[in-house]
């Protein structure tokens, strides 16, 4: 069984990784494209390491150092929770080589743990990437013993084992209930939503901690409160915390063995239900009664964009990965709308965060709806199906406009009401209130370009599962990430210039966003389809 | 219809996938294109669509250089692959529209050109299911209703007769012949040569790349098969 769990292991890497493209790829700019991917995946990564080690530094020059494990700890885990949620199902679940893996002579186990290896390996290099630095600084502040180490280096590699079965859990809770609906992947993507805003709402809750009543010279007690917070959050976090900082190898083994023990129940029971579940989510309902009615005609460019606003809505990695930023900006307006301004500065826990919000709020709305950039991955996702547009009597013009509608289609009521709401909980004065509704649109129209400028640049077409395209290539990272720091760019340029006028500059960059957004889609548009 | 003249395909590494090749086609003409695999029929095929770029020569469409002139030359093109990848998250009906809007079809003709094609190929009741949940055949049978639905004056089919069932492969042929009568021209690829012996007024055969013979299919094979002439041809080359 272990060698067959390696084999499948090594097989899915080999698949997925760039390592086949990079060895035996002829085409350089394939080859080069891996290249890319990895230095940018290395500097990504250092960089998290050293935020993560200045994070753990901090602390420790405040006085906090008793709490970098524990805090190491929690946020791993609910960063691994994070981000195999809506991973999970579809690693585990209907993925396409299902029907050739369960037809090999292996059993159901073995491949629920090679799958979940693979999630595995991604969420330990999370782990290294956070506990690694801030084990380094809580070593240079309290100097432990040499059991630490040990510990500390195991509990890298075990950490994000309890946290990701919790995820593969309501991964498999939401697959097994969509898999008997009619509409799958509609009742699948609900029910992600509505995990989401649950997530929002407990990060939320455990940022309510009233600064104003602490006493800031008694860090002591602030750690303590911190502690106990995080133990709320995640309650595994107290007996590795006592494991770790009372050398107690007997509690760190009991810590091991609940994170062993909770996977084994978690593959045992889901091999169970396992063909049921995948026959669920893989069999589609055919009614074959279909009678030929009137049909409807439109033009070239609405029947592209109607193809593609189904394309959007038909794959539910693509609406919960290019979604999601428009959907968090969603729920955060209308609670902030709800609840009022004072009470979300209550929940934020930061103080003056009144002021800064109001400041703020054009370029925070359109970080947020910056990351839905739908177009960084709609030329790639054609795929095999490139055909069909490559031999259509269709301007590539068309073709880009139809995908850029679709991104400005989804944004623009989200934009309108998040502007709303925000000016309306904020009370905003007239200047302001037209720049929280002109900046976010002129940001609905940068991020529909900016996608299939990212994406004609960088496309892929010859992926096996859209897993590749929409959450592995740099197109993605390009367009959510871009996006987002195109956002977060102003801020710190606000933040630079205190004694400008913050309205004038506000409509400065807005008008700079709508000029790149004019210049990239002039070179776009004359841009020959990728073949 | 049309005309290609010196054509070369050079892939990256060097390698001419096809070379220097040269072949006309008239109205009415089914044409059989024929050669072992890799021989460069696919790429000639997608060259001629507009699908592939190429480096060397010319294609003519109608009248048109598909390098010069893409969108005349596709207008009046119907193309469909040797295995056609079509929109699975699209229900049949709904991909037939889409096809109908992009090549500017009228209401009725492509309401009665549905109608006609799928019940043809006995898919009408399937229309309003998912694509993805097609069989190959019925994906193919799809795929080609909506070549047909434009009324294509130039149809390039690679491999058109894989996946289908003896019945709908007789409606293909049937179709074939009969929109040849109205003056259009079909150029496919096909591994079956009984088919392109008794369905084709003319074959070409390829060879790495290059022409080895063309003609009227009477003409090439005289007293014996396709089968023995296409065996002679390629032992001959070897």
């Amino acid at each position: 069984m272990k060698n067959s769990i390696f084999i499948l292991l090594k097989t899915q890497f080999l698949n997925q990784s760039g390592v086949n493209t990079f060895r035996y790829e002829t085409d350089k700019k394939k080859k080069n494209r891996v290249v890319i991917f990895v230095l940018v995946m290395t500097m990504v990564v250092l960089i998290l390491s050293m935020y993560c080690f200045g994070m753990g530094y901090g602390m420790g020059s405040i006085g906090l150092a008793k709490i970098i494990p524990a805090y190491a700890f929690t946020l791993t885990s609910l960063l691994v929770i994070f981000f195999t949620i809506f991973k999970a199902s579809g690693v585990l679940f209907a993925f396409k080589d299902y029907d050739m893996l369960m037809a090999l002579p292996v059993q159901t186990t073995t491949i629920i743990t090679s799958r979940f290896l693979l999630m595995y390996g991604m969420n330990v290099l999370c782990s290294i990437v956070i506990m690694l630095p801030m084990g380094v600084a809580y070593c240079i502040w309290v100097n432990p013993h040499i059991i630490f180490y040990g510990m500390w280096l195991i509990a890298i590699f075990v950490t994000p084992l309890v946290p990701m079965t919790i995820a593969a859990v309501i991964g498999a809770i939401i697959s097994a209930i969509s898999s008997r609906a009619k509409h799958t992947n509609v009742i699948n993507i609900i029910l992600s939503f509505a995990l989401l805003i649950a997530f929002m709402g407990v990060g939320m809750n455990a940022g309510t901690m009233n600064v104003s009543q602490i006493d800031v010279s008694k860090l002591a007690a602030l750690g303590e409160m911190l502690s106990e917070k995080m133990n709320q959050i995640y309650p595994l976090t107290g007996i590795m915390d006592k494991a770790i900082r009372q050398y107690n190898i007997s509690l760190f083994l009991i810590f091991i063995f609940i994170s062993v023990a909770w996977y084994y129940v978690f593959a045992e029971i889901v091999s169970i239900k396992y063909k049921s579940i995948n026959t669920g989510i893989t069999s589609h309902q055919t009614m074959s009664n279909y009678k030929l009615q009137s049909l409807k005609v439109t033009s070239p460019i609405k029947a592209l964009y109607l193809k593609e606003m189904k394309r959007f809505f038909s794959s539910y990695i693509y609406v919960m990965n290019l979604g999601v930023g428009a959907m968090m900006l969603l729920v955060t307006s209308i609670a902030c709308f709800v609840l009022g301004i004072d009470k979300m500065v209550q929940l934020i826990g930061i103080p003056d965060a009144r002021a800064m919000i109001t400041s703020f709020v054009p370029f925070a709305i359109s970080a947020l709806l910056a990351m839905t950039c739908t177009t960084a991955v709609s030329l790639s996702l054609e795929g095999k199906n490139l055909w069909i547009l490559q031999s259509s009597p269709l301007d590539v013009t068309t073709i880009y406009r139809s995908k850029m509608a679709v991104n400005i289609a989804l944004l623009l009521p989200v934009s309108l009401i998040s502007s709303l709401l925000m000016s309306l909980c904020l009370k905003s004065n007239v200047v302001l209130t037209i720049w929280i509704f002109v900046t976010p649109l002129a940001y609905v129209g940068f991020t529909s370009v900016w996608g299939i400028f990212v994406n004609l640049k960088i496309p892929n077409f010859t992926w096996e599962s859209e897993v590749t395209v929409i959450k592995q290539s740099m197109s993605s990272m390009l367009g959510i990430l871009g996006g987002l720091l195109f956002g977060i760019m102003p801020i710190g340029i606000l933040l630079l210039l205190p004694g400008v006028d913050r309205n004038l500059l506000t409509g400065v960059i807005t008008l700079v966003v709508i000029g790149i957004s004019a210049l990239l889609y002039r070179k776009v548009c004359g841009v020959k389809l990728p073949s | 219809m049309l005309k290609i003249k010196n054509f070369s395909k050079i892939y990256k590494g060097g390698k001419k996938a096809v070379d220097n090749f040269n072949l006309i086609v008239e109205p009415g003409d089914i044409y059989g294109f024929i050669g072992h695999n890799g021989a460069g029929k696919s790429t000639t095929i997608k060259a001629i669509a507009g699908v592939l770029d190429f480096e060397e020569g010319e294609i003519f469409v109608n009248g048109h250089s598909v390098k010069k002139s893409p969108m005349e030359c596709k207008k009046v093109i119907a193309y469909i692959p040797d295995n056609p990848d079509i929109y699975e998250h699209l229900t049949g009906i709904q991909y037939l529209n889409f096809i109908s809007d992009i090549f500017k079809v009228e209401k009725e003709e492509r309401e009665e050109r549905i109608k006609k094609y799928s019940d043809l190929f006995e898919i009408t009741s399937t229309l309003g299911d998912l694509i993805s949940s097609y069989s190959h055949g019925m994906k193919q049978k799809l795929a080609l209703i909506s070549a047909l639905i434009h009324k294509p004056k130039l149809l390039l089919l690679d491999e058109p007769f894989v996946g289908l069932d003896p019945k709908a492969s007789l409606s293909l042929k049937n179709i074939m012949h009969e929109i040849c009568k109205e003056g259009s021209a079909i150029f496919f690829s096909t591994h079956v040569l009984d088919v392109a012996e008794k369905l084709c007024n003319k074959i070409v055969i390829i060879k790495d790349g290059k022409l080895i013979e063309a003609g009227d299919t009477e003409t090439l094979i005289q007293n014996r098969s396709l089968e023995s002439l296409y065996m002679e041809v390629a032992e001959n080359e070897k």
